[in-house]
């Protein structure tokens, strides 16, 4: 069993204030401004338990959406949404008939399991679109959207690669998953992370988390595990056109599509500029042209 | 529970769920760890980091199975067979751990040359007495002597005086055959009872393919000796049959064989039910058990007197012998300064059973009005009891029904909301129960400790404070008790004295009059009666009544007057050992890994570096180790009991046996006395299967508790109107009967509705598809539910025929925001012998698309 | 009890991580891509989420291409034409203003949380279309207003030569941001991650530029049209329409293709109100019917009102449909998994090395 050396100093089973940079002990993270957080999840030790999905609706306090049992495996969730910041996938690969493997690769396998969550993108578009500014990048270079500043206006609902954020209906505003900002300025890591039990939700500073993670990525390939990649971290698939990095990013064993996520995404913003010069040029040429038939006599 | 004490001496988990961590290879068997153990599946999780193979065994292909290496799928119920042909592998391969098995289990041990074994009398052990439908246990003694058993009972049922038959204990260690060329000595009988469990035998019978079983056979027996060990976890897969008990001992026999009991990442980890399950056998809630595994007078056996009863639960040899400390100090606790020594303590306050008083036959004596009124304190037994439909009917028939409770829940709605009412069989006006729902209060609001699955004692506070009328268990029987003691105060009627007399006296604190539970925490570990000092250890219980001790295993838990461990919180540092154990209590006596004395050879040394745990210190002339020795400290490797003293207690315990709550300090591979079906595992087949057995003309387990009557009916062997067999067990987003997260939105949501999971094949047959409407039934009832085609739940090939299995978790009901029929309704009231536990795991049933109620449709 | 001493913290258990040593670290290989024709979906739900927008912004996007529209062109043609164009001035002065009194509204209204729209005043933000027509509407409004109240109050014959100067200094501004107003509606598509939308960008804002001064011109010949056109502006406004109109179709020709060979054009196919608004409304309402009508009405080589006024109508319900068909058809196209993980998968993207593999990409998916 992991303990932190910080552990010997806190035996005291009551606490009468909080404890000092708690994530230190929970996730070996110190958490600091002007540095950069994020989630390394390894779905390889992923065991579906949906702990980080029912620890983050508790601790940003979110409704349930429940439309009824989907029969897509055990994901009862269908998508991230603006009440649901984590969500569990399921998919079932397991052979028909005969073939129904007892042999399998080490960790996960078969059954492959994935908490989603909004990927903190580098170069957000979500944030990139944003007319308000409602969306903004954090100290702990972390993607967060300012409710009392969003006016609805829905732009980074289409302007997202990973279908995450959305606009909720009721209140009117733009939702998805801070980082929990707040509990990070308290010196927390993550509900959701905080939660998982086999640590396949890993939080830390993104430079430890992509090292641990090509280290991992190593590891399950000397294991005999070859379809073992990064998705999302620099220079992978994921984070690609642009993007730079995703400061969530994942260890995945099959193709991105079998997650519901995008082989390449791009940077809609990188479409402005084109859009913009041919649209202009369109409208000039014709301008142009209506001078030239106004002056013929 | 009470097969790991037949087995080892103690009815728990053998090792800590973070020795996993050490284990180099890990059998998940009737478990779906990581979905209900999921924290406990973490150290499986660090075990693989570290190169362990994780297998598990299921019939179905669950969250677990997708994290291991190997998975092999077993028919439901045939847990024996696979385990069997395990056994049989390592036998005839010579794979076990001969120096560790030869020394500390009865492998050598001859037995009496009356027994006969299953594969002698095709499926029955000799004993059997078809009138009382019962064994006797005579021809299953060890050669000349009679054993008593380590469990709860120590009371053996035999013709002659017990006292005398096993006083030959004193005298000289069990006949043994080292060279094992005894026909009759354990290995030998071992050999012939289990050569019938062939691979080609195990695949016929489980279904599991015979290279898939092999590779599991050839893991366990690759990764244990001296320089590996390998663990096995189960839970409730295992328990809930007929033949729960012999499965879980069929671990045991295997893992005594491959050296893999009371070692670092060895054992066997029991994965306990609710948060305190552990205790609440410890301290238990159990008819049959008084804390601390101390057995219930019976007042059909010749317990009348303090003298007689201890006269027959004292053994002679082995750490029981100390049984008249703990169990007059008990009485102490109890009743305090009512009891003396002339009224023998308070003995015959005791209540006294009279047979079996554990809930399935509760309900029949609830349906038969037997019984009137009932406290249901956190139970859902409509949805939880089996046969769900005849809970209702036992609850209907009450005259009142106390519910305490977090919600309304099921079975405190059942008169206008059940099965009964919806399928109108009955009408709410005519049901005259008087329910009182009184709501109980949650962990987090009161103070009291959890017993986890490896017996560790944890502390935990109060953090909030009750909303409106919630009050604690604790509040609620303290003050039940004073009001019953004040409205019996001035009886003077012999019959009142238990309530006059019983010791209640606990501090209480603030406006709700709440009672202090450390104060009763204080009480559990035993104090002096004199000057009310704790007592330090179980050393210092007495039996002269100068102590007061309300359950000696927990002894130590609170040692000091301003010491309690169950609330310390000082984990090992990073290079630390690992055991913790400064991190709260494990009972007993802080032990983490029981047996630990086996984690050395009989010389006293490590088995290896690798796997060392506690050793003989020859300088300080005593064991050391990283964990509590779990072994008198002082005692040298090479003590021998002097017979011609005739010694007693641990004194007739060798330096070289590790396991001294057994009578001759072995782990027992034979057992001989204490389970009702036998002394070995045999492949029963559970008593609904749609095949015949093919081990054996006995079909299922003799022993077998059943309760046929109307609306409690069986199926027949291969029944063609039930041809499926059908399982249930839980799922991670659910807990139990479903009131903790079918109430509460952000859990209800991840399993929103009741399904039951059907295998592809059989779905194509009667074409169903993914999310139809299915019914299935059995004689006892009937459920409407969505189905799951999934190709995780596989036919299997068994004689020859194509047996589907069918899985349906059994957490819904009508209550809260996640709702289904409950899988309860078609279950049936059966047990095992020894426990009375149900068989929910392995029934038959039938399956047809469409659906149930027709006015649902709308 | 054994009580914790120094020589137990001696033992641990700990083995050497496995591998150690001998692997570099690495991100690892992304298992081969399904071969054409198989898509992996997550059980058909969408990997892309639809804008949440409701049918204002169609009427948004066609009042700002038409209003936009009509201010440059009636600049263009008051410079070229001078007073001959007068009532063209003035009409495009005050449809710019009436795009501006109907537009902001509309796209307030569309807003989720409408009583907060002045924040998109509070930041400018050139990697967001939305943020930069904010501006170009502030702009457009503003100088649409002035430009406008200049007209009227020389219309109304008060303090005319101030009035005018006054308009015309505020129409050159509010004809630059018509421009913008006019096309930018089509980068407010394309930077957003909807297949169809990000497919055929600078298509796109072709088509939307040309039908925006299609419809502009349209607008405006009507309106000639209306007083009996005695300048000859409208014929002038439907060659204009005309040329517009031929490069509108053109520029959607090659977008179409573009889509099928990104596979992404199935929303145009298979939902039957996208593509009647697409095939029926856009092409078949603005771009066929207009150009059969200015063509005969060339043939007939004399003045056709009745011909340019069923043209005009057209082209500008047209531009209406184009709009809101892509809105729709971009929409539905995000919630097609199938078609947007496979238009993830492009090569331009996935290796980083520009257009000439996505021609070869396109060559293989063709
Ligand atoms: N999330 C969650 N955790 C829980 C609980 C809960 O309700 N929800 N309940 C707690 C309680 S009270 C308990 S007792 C434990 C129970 O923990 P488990 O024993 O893990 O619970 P089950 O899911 O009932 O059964 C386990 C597995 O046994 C398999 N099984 C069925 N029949 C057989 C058989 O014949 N042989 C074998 N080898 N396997 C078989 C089932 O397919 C199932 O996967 O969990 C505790 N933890
Ligand atoms: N078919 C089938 N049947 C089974 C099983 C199976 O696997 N299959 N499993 C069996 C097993 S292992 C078990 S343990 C039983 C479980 O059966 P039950 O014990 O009946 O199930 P629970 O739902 O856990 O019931 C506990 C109740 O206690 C309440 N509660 C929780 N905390 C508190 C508290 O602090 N105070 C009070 N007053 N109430 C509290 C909860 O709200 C809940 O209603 O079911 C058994 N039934
Ligand atoms: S994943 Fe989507 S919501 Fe999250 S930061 Fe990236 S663009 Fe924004
Ligand atoms: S909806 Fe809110 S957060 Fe999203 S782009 Fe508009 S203003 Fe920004
Ligand atoms: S980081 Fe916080 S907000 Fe984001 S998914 Fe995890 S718990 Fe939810
Ligand atoms: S908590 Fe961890 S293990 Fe559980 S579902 Fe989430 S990521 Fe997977
Ligand atoms: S629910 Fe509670 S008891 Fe069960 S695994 Fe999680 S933390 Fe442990
Ligand atoms: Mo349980």
């Amino acid at each position: 069993m992991n303990v932190h050396s910080r552990a010997l100093e806190e035996t005291r089973s009551i606490f009468d204030r909080a404890l000092r940079d708690e994530s230190e002990l929970t996730a070996g993270a110190t958490i600091a401004p002007g540095r950069q957080y994020g989630f390394f999840t390894d779905t390889t030790l992923c065991i579906g338990c949906k702990a980080c999905e029912v620890a983050c609706k508790e601790w940003n306090l979110l409704p349930s959406e429940s439309a009824g049992l989907t029969g897509m495996s055990y994901d009862n969730t269908r998508d991230l949404s603006a009440y649901t910041w984590r969500h569990v996938e399921f998919i079932e690969k397991i052979a028909d008939g005969n073939g129904r493997a007892t042999d399998m690769a080490p960790f996960q396998s078969n059954w492959l399991m994935m908490s989603d969550v909004c990927k903190h993108c580098g170069n957000a578009p979500c944030l990139e679109a944003c007319p308000t500014g409602s969306i903004f990048r954090t100290e702990f270079d972390t993607v967060v959207v300012q409710q009392d500043i969003c006016n609805g206006c829905g732009y980074c609902v289409p302007a997202c690669p990973f279908a995450v954020i959305d606009v909720d209906p009721y209140d009117g505003k733009a939702h998805k998953c801070t980082l929990c900002y707040d509990r990070l300025k308290g010196g927390l890591e993550p509900a959701c992370s905080k939660a998982c039990p086999t640590d396949s939700i890993q939080f830390g500073e993104y430079s430890d988390l992509v090292e641990r993670a090509r280290q991992r990525v190593a590891d399950l390939h000397d294991r005999g595990v070859e379809t073992a990649y990064l998705y999302g971290a620099p220079g992978t698939a994921g984070a690609t056109g642009d993007l730079d990095r995703l400061n969530a990013f994942f260890l995945l064993i099959d193709r991105p599509e079998v997650y519901n996520l995008p082989e390449a995404p791009d940077r809609p913003s990188n479409r402005v500029r084109p859009s913009l010069v041919s649209g202009l040029a369109t409208v000039s040429s014709l301008a142009f042209a209506a001078a030239l038939i106004f002056a013929r006599r | 529970m009470p097969s790991l004490g037949a087995s080892f001496g103690r009815g728990a988990a053998t090792l800590a769920q973070w020795d996993l961590a050490n284990s180099d290879c890990i059998l998940v068997m009737g478990s779906n760890m990581a979905e209900n153990h999921p924290i406990a599946f973490r150290f499986v999780m660090e075990a693989k980091q570290r190169g362990a193979t994780i297998m598990h065994a299921d019939p179905r292909f669950t969250r677990t199975s997708a994290l291991v290496d190997i998975y092999a799928p077993v028919r439901a119920g045939t847990d024996i067979a696979f385990l069997g042909g395990i056994i049989r592998y390592v036998l005839e391969n010579d794979l076990w751990f001969e120096e560790y098995a030869l020394a500390y289990t009865n492998l050598s041990t001859i037995i009496d040359p009356e027994f006969r074994d299953t594969s002698d009398l095709d499926g029955m052990f000799s004993g059997w007495e078809p009138d009382k439908q019962h064994y006797a246990t005579g021809s299953w003694q060890y050669e000349g002597m009679l054993m008593p058993s380590s469990l709860t009972e120590h009371y053996l049922d035999t013709a002659e005086s017990f006292g005398k038959e096993t006083k030959i204990l004193h005298e000289r260690p069990p006949p043994r055959d080292p060279a094992l060329q005894h026909p009759n000595c354990v290995y030998q009988i071992l050999r012939r009872h289990y050569a019938a469990y062939t691979p080609e035998m195990v695949e016929q019978v489980t279904g599991c393919p015979r290279e898939t079983f092999l590779k599991v056979a050839d893991a366990l027996a690759r990764n244990s000796g001296r320089e590996r060990t390998s663990a096995i976890c189960y839970a409730v897969g295992w328990t809930h049959h007929s033949t729960g008990v012999q499965i879980i001992r069929a671990a045991a026999v295997l893992q005594g064989l491959l050296g893999n009991i009371g070692r670092p990442g060895a054992g066997i980890l029991a994965l306990r039910g609710h948060t305190s399950i552990q205790g609440s056998t410890d301290i238990p809630t159990l008819y049959n058990m008084l804390p601390s595994y101390i057995p219930q007078p019976h007042a059909f056996r010749p317990q009348g007197s303090l003298q007689d009863y201890l006269e027959i639960e004292q053994v002679p040899t082995g750490w029981w012998h100390n049984f008249p400390k703990y169990f007059v100090s008990l009485l102490r606790a109890w009743y305090r300064d009512h009891g003396t020594k002339d009224n023998d303590w308070g003995y015959n306050w005791l209540p006294k059973i009279v047979g079996d008083h554990s809930q399935l036959p509760m309900t029949l004596a609830m349906k038969d009005r037997l019984i009137r009124g009932l406290f249901l304190m956190a139970q859902n037994p409509v949805i939880g009891g089996s046969n769900s439909e005849l809970v209702e009917e036992g609850l209907g028939n009450l005259e009142w029904l106390v519910v305490r409770d977090i919600a309304e829940i099921d079975s405190a709605s059942f008169w206008y909301k059940g099965n009964l009412i919806k399928s109108g069989k009955r009408r709410p006006q005519d049901i005259g129960t008087e329910v009182f729902l009184m709501p109980g209060s949650l962990a987090g609001e009161k103070a009291g400790t959890f017993t986890n699955t490896h017996r560790l004692v944890q502390w935990h506070d109060a953090v909030v404070t009750a909303p409106g009328d919630a009050r604690s268990e604790l509040w609620f029987v303290y003050h039940l008790g004073k009001r019953l003691k004040a409205l019996y105060r001035d009886s003077t009627a012999e019959k009142d004295k238990p309530i006059q007399s019983i010791n209640l006296d606990y501090p209480v604190q603030g406006d709700r009059q709440e009672p202090d539970a450390e104060a009763v925490l204080q009480e559990i570990n035993g104090y002096t009666i004199a000057d009310r000092n704790q007592l330090g250890g179980v050393n210092d219980i007495q039996a002269d009544g100068s102590t007061a001790c309300g359950s000696w295993i927990y002894t130590g838990v609170y040692p000091r007057n301003d010491h309690n461990q169950a609330r310390s919180r000082c984990p090992d540092g990073p290079d630390g050992p690992g055991t913790h154990l400064g991190w709260a209590f494990a009972w007993p006596m802080n032990r983490r890994t029981l047996y630990n004395r086996a984690s050395a050879d009989p010389a006293g040394k490590p088995w290896s570096e690798r796997k060392r745990l506690v050793w003989w210190d020859e300088e300080k002339k005593r064991w050391i180790g990283t964990d509590s020795i779990d072994f008198e400290e002082e005692k040298r490797p090479d003590y021998q009991p002097d017979w011609d003293s005739c010694p007693g207690g641990t004194d007739a315990i060798g330096g070289a046996d590790p396991f001294i709550m057994m009578p001759d300090g072995r782990s027992a591979l034979f057992v001989t006395s204490g389970l009702k079906e036998g002394p070995l595992p045999s492949h029963y087949e559970p008593l609904e299967s749609p095949v015949p057995n093919q081990f054996y003309a006995q079909q299922s387990s003799p022993t077998a508790k059943t309760w046929e009557r109307d609306g409690n009916r069986l199926h027949d062997v291969g029944d063609p109107e039930h041809p499926y067999v059908l399982t249930t067990y839980r799922l991670t987003e659910h807990h139990s009967g479903g009131t903790p997260t079918r109430f509460v939105p952000t859990t209800a949501e991840l399993q929103p509705e009741g399904f039951a999971e059907i295998p592809p094949e059989l779905a194509a047959e009667l074409g169903i598809q993914n999310r139809d409407w299915v019914v299935l039934s059995t004689k006892r009832g009937s459920v409407e539910t969505r189905a799951l085609v999934t190709n995780r739940l596989r036919p299997f090939t068994i004689a020859g025929r194509r047996i589907y299995q069918i899985g349906m978790p059994w957490h819904f009901g009508w209550a809260g925001y996640a709702t289904g029929d409950i899988a309860n309704v078609l279950t049936a009231v059966v047990g095992d012998p020894n426990t009375s536990m149900h068989e929910n795991k392995a029934l038959t049933c039938s399956l047809r698309k469409g659906r149930l109620r027709q006015e649902a449709h709308a | 009890m054994t009580e914790v001493t120094a020589d137990r913290q001696t033992t641990s258990l700990t083995l050497p991580p496995r591998g150690a040593g001998r692997l570099q670290p690495a991100t690892g290989h992304l298992p081969p891509a399904p071969p054409p024709g198989v898509d992996i979906t997550y059980y058909g739900t969408p990997s892309l989420k639809a804008s949440p927008w409701k049918w204002h912004v169609g009427a948004y996007l066609f009042v700002a291409g038409v209003s936009g529209a009509a201010q440059v062109l009636s600049l263009v043609a008051g410079m070229v034409r001078g007073r001959k164009a007068r009532s063209v001035v003035r009409n495009g002065r005050y449809m710019g203003l009436a795009g501006s009194l109907i537009g902001a509204p509309l796209l307030i209204a569309d807003l989720h949380t409408p009583d907060r729209w002045y924040n998109m005043l509070r930041i400018f933000r050139s990697t967001s279309p939305m943020s930069i027509g904010s501006y170009l509407l502030t702009a457009f409004g503003a100088f649409s207003g002035v430009s406008a109240l200049g007209q009227f109050v020389s219309d109304m014959g008060w303090r005319k030569r101030a009035a005018r100067r006054v308009a015309w200094a505020a129409h050159v501004p509010a004809a630059a941001a018509g421009a913008g107003m006019s096309v930018y509606t089509a980068s407010l598509l394309s930077a957003t991650s909807s297949p169809l939308w990000a497919a055929a960008t600078r298509l796109l804002a072709i088509r939307f530029g040309s039908s925006a001064i299609a419809s502009g011109a349209a607008a405006l010949s009507l309106a000639e049209r209306a007083r009996g056109d005695r300048d000859g502006n409208a014929r002038r406004l439907d060659a204009v329409a005309f040329l517009a109109t031929i490069s509108s179709l053109v520029a959607t020709m090659a977008a179409n293709r573009r889509y099928r060979a990104y596979g992404v054009d199935s929303p145009l196919r298979d939902e039957p109100a996208i593509a009647a608004k697409n095939k029926l409304g856009a092409s078949a309402v603005g771009q066929a019917l207009p150009l059969a009508c200015y063509g005969a009405a060339a043939v007939s080589k004399r003045d056709r009102p009745d011909l340019s006024a069923v043209a005009s109508l057209a082209v500008i319900a047209g531009s209406y449909f184009l709009r809101s068909g892509i809105i729709h058809a971009g929409m539905a196209s995000s919630e097609r998994p199938a078609d947007a993980l496979r238009f993830a998968r492009r090569p331009s993207v996935a290796r980083g090395n520009g257009s000439a593999r996505i021609e070869h990409w396109i060559a293989r998916h063709d």
